[in-house]
């Protein structure tokens, strides 16, 4: 709890027990100090940075690993994700719940990474796919959909359908993703022309508008529930095997739901990185970054430009929608507040930190976010700060990200000595062929 | 039939005609240069032959087809390929991937071929990275295809994005000022260059201010003043030409 108290005073120093909220006095000396405390800790960073005080990630040797760096070796990454739940529930439930948690977020990081990191289209909307995703899914697995339809055409629909339709995940994981798919097309046509900033404000807006949609749209008919959101969500399954019975079992040792959730999320994953790594290092993602570099120059080379950022918006919007639906089997319950702007934020943060236009990188800042905004769920506001307190310093001390791409760490001029003095990078070309 | 066929191009934008009625020809395997003083509507003419302009009125046509109402990436497709006047690289990428960006619309990769790596797909890359080898190798580029576009100096980026433009495999090669901001030395290769694509069988339509670069290599010269052409002809014949002179030099002189 001293903790706490330290966190209340660094925010409201000892103007604590004015009441906060609405313009009053109080409120306005707790806004000075804190402009005094974050202006103070800002400026002491920059000069900190100026003196040259920079962080390195650690060059960890590992055995059988000499020379390599293990965050960026992929399959020091896979091992881990696949051993710590199982340690994890040496520990009891709770950090299980946590990684899932956690992972969700690197499945929607590494899938705005498409749109953001390698085609440069800054999207703030990318909740909209999750939520398309999650929506989708939970009205078709859940008995909203057989309900809605009794009420709608009684006549034709006997009220035993309400009961819902039950679809195997093989099925309907491919359905919300591609749902969001075609989604990301939709809002993707509209902001076609737009760049940088003002896509950021109009994807920002889609995103919104997404939400109020699902709030709203309990009538004339009721599809989304409004603002009670959808319930009773089936979990998913495969054959007679359902993620949510906790019957399941190995031998003695019971599998807890969260744990068949992981390793779907952990599988999908997989699949993200085989999709983004391959198409990053072909005629596809070549055209995505040349458009990221200079949108111009990649149509006069030849680039279908339109084509092609639709594509990326509907590629991140795949995974987006994917990662809703696996979230809406695991909560039973989804609701339009699950879906706020904040997330999307939230991911795109986890992008910018972990290194864009890296799929390691993608992963790291999604767990280097995503842990500490996880675990400070119980600090209620606090945990706001904490996220801007994590991103101040990574902006100041390693703007390029912790994992950035090859081609980020050579711009910010990390020289591999052959000879020419100048940073050195292996051309997408020949990297497919290691 | 000449190669590329500008019929009474003409280009405003409100009350301002860059360019005015232009007829012009360039014949295939020939190096025509347009000239004139700046702000004579020479780059404007070049935005609307790639269709990033289109025209006001009269029609760019290329091989006897009109390319009106083409998207400039179709243009490209067609075989025409610019560069720009001012350097428009994609920075963070390797030259090499810069000019395997260019091969992009000779390539057919799908978005599945790609994340499957169909044999296709492996043969095309692989054939295309050769190609883009060569075209470095043609520029001179070979030994820093694996620096950072941003990161070579100014004179090996004006090459580089000759690379680029001729991995599309152009018929036309539009170069807009690829000599400006370069040393007398580079001239010189550069002009040597430029010789060899057309000897190679592509076709290049110049915009360029240095007089030696332009005499020294055209076939063919036309000059641009305030959007209208003003003369046309042998280079010889056109250094000669009084309206000329007076374009760039002023009426008294």
């Amino acid at each position: 709890m001293n903790v706490l108290k330290a966190l209340e005073f660094l925010l409201h120093g000892p103007f604590g027990d004015y009441p906060v909220g609405g313009l009053n006095f109080g409120s306005l000396l707790v806004l000075c100090w804190q402009v005094a405390v974050f202006g103070g800790l800002y400026l002491a960073i920059r000069i900190l940075a100026k003196r040259g005080l920079r962080v390195s990630i650690p060059h960890v040797r590992l055995p059988g690993l000499a020379g390599r760096r293990p965050l960026r070796d992929v399959r020091v990454l896979l091992a881990i994700a696949l051993i710590l739940p199982l340690v994890e529930m040496l520990t009891g439930g709770y950090y299980l719940t946590v990684t899932y948690n956690v992972e969700l977020y690197v499945l929607l990081a590494i899938g705005l990474n498409i749109v953001v990191g390698y085609t440069g289209l800054l999207d703030l909307g990318y909740v909209a796919f999750f939520a398309v995703g999650a929506y989708v899914y939970g009205i078709f697995a859940s008995p909203q959909l057989g309900e809605t339809l009794h009420a709608t055409f009684h006549f034709l629909v006997p009220a035993t359908v309400g009961s819902g339709v039950h679809i195997s995940m093989l099925v309907m994981l491919p359905i919300a993703g591609l749902a969001a798919a075609g989604f990301g097309v939709l809002i993707g046509i509209p902001t076609l022309r737009l760049r940088g900033d003002y896509l950021a404000i109009v994807t920002l807006g889609f995103g919104e508008i997404t939400r109020i949609f699902a709030q709203n749209l309990d009538t004339p008919v009721n599809i989304t529930n409004g603002p009670n959101g959808v319930v009773r969500i089936d979990d998913m399954f495969i054959g007679g095997y359902s993620f949510g019975d906790i019957a399941n079992h190995i031998g003695p040792i019971s599998i807890p739901p969260f744990l068949n959730y992981y390793y779907l999320v952990l599988l999908l994953i997989v699949i993200t990185v085989f999709f983004v790594a391959r198409l990053a290092t072909s005629r596809v993602g070549r055209a995505w970054t040349a458009i990221r570099e200079d949108e111009v120059a990649a149509e006069v080379a030849g680039i279908h430009t339109r084509n092609l950022k639709l594509l990326a918006y509907a590629s991140g919007g795949f995974f987006g929608g994917m990662a809703g639906a696996v979230f809406a089997a695991g909560s039973h319950v989804i609701a339009p507040e699950s879906f706020q702007l904040f997330l999307s934020v939230l991911v795109l943060c986890m992008v910018v930190v972990g290194g864009m236009g890296s799929i390691q990188g993608a992963a790291v800042g999604a767990v280097a976010i995503g842990l500490p905004y996880f675990l400070s769920s119980q600090l209620a506001s606090l945990r706001v700060l904490i996220f801007g307190v994590i991103l101040v310093l990574m902006i100041t001390f390693r703007p390029q990200g912790l994992l950035p791409s090859q081609q980020r760490q050579a711009e910010l001029a990390e020289t591999v000595d052959d000879g020419t003095g100048l940073p050195h990078v292996e051309a997408a070309a020949d990297l497919r062929q290691l | 039939m000449a190669l590329l066929q500008l019929s009474h191009l003409t280009k405003t934008f409100g009350g301002l005609v860059a360019v005015n009625d232009l007829d012009l020809e360039v014949e295939a395997g020939s190096i025509t240069s347009l000239i004139g003083p700046n702000g004579a509507g020479k780059t404007t003419v070049f935005n609307m032959i790639t269709a990033f302009y289109a025209p006001t009125s009269g029609d760019v046509i290329l091989e006897g087809v009109p390319t009106s109402g083409l998207k400039p990436h179709s243009v490209t497709a067609r075989g025409i390929a610019r560069t720009f006047q001012n350097i428009r690289l994609f920075g963070n990428m390797s030259a090499l991937d810069n000019v395997l960006v260019g091969r992009h619309c000779r390539m057919r990769a799908t978005y599945w071929g790609s994340v499957f790596r169909t044999r296709s797909e492996r043969r095309e890359e692989k054939a295309s990275v050769e190609a883009a080898r060569h075209h470095l190798d043609t520029l001179g580029l070979l030994k820093r295809q694996y620096e950072l576009a941003r990161n070579l100096p100014y004179g090996l980026q004006r090459r580089l994005e000759i690379a680029r433009a001729l991995a599309s495999e152009p018929k036309l090669l539009l170069l807009d000022e690829p000599a400006a901001g370069t040393n007398p030395q580079e001239k010189v290769e550069l002009s040597q260059v430029i010789r060899e694509i057309r000897d190679r069988g592509t076709t290049i339509f110049l915009i360029e201010h240095d007089m030696k670069v332009v005499m020294g290599i055209s076939d063919h010269v036309a000059v641009l003043d305030y959007g209208t052409k003003i003369s046309e002809g042998l280079p010889a014949d056109v250094r000669q030409d009084a309206a000329v002179i007076k374009a760039y030099l002023g009426a008294d002189a």
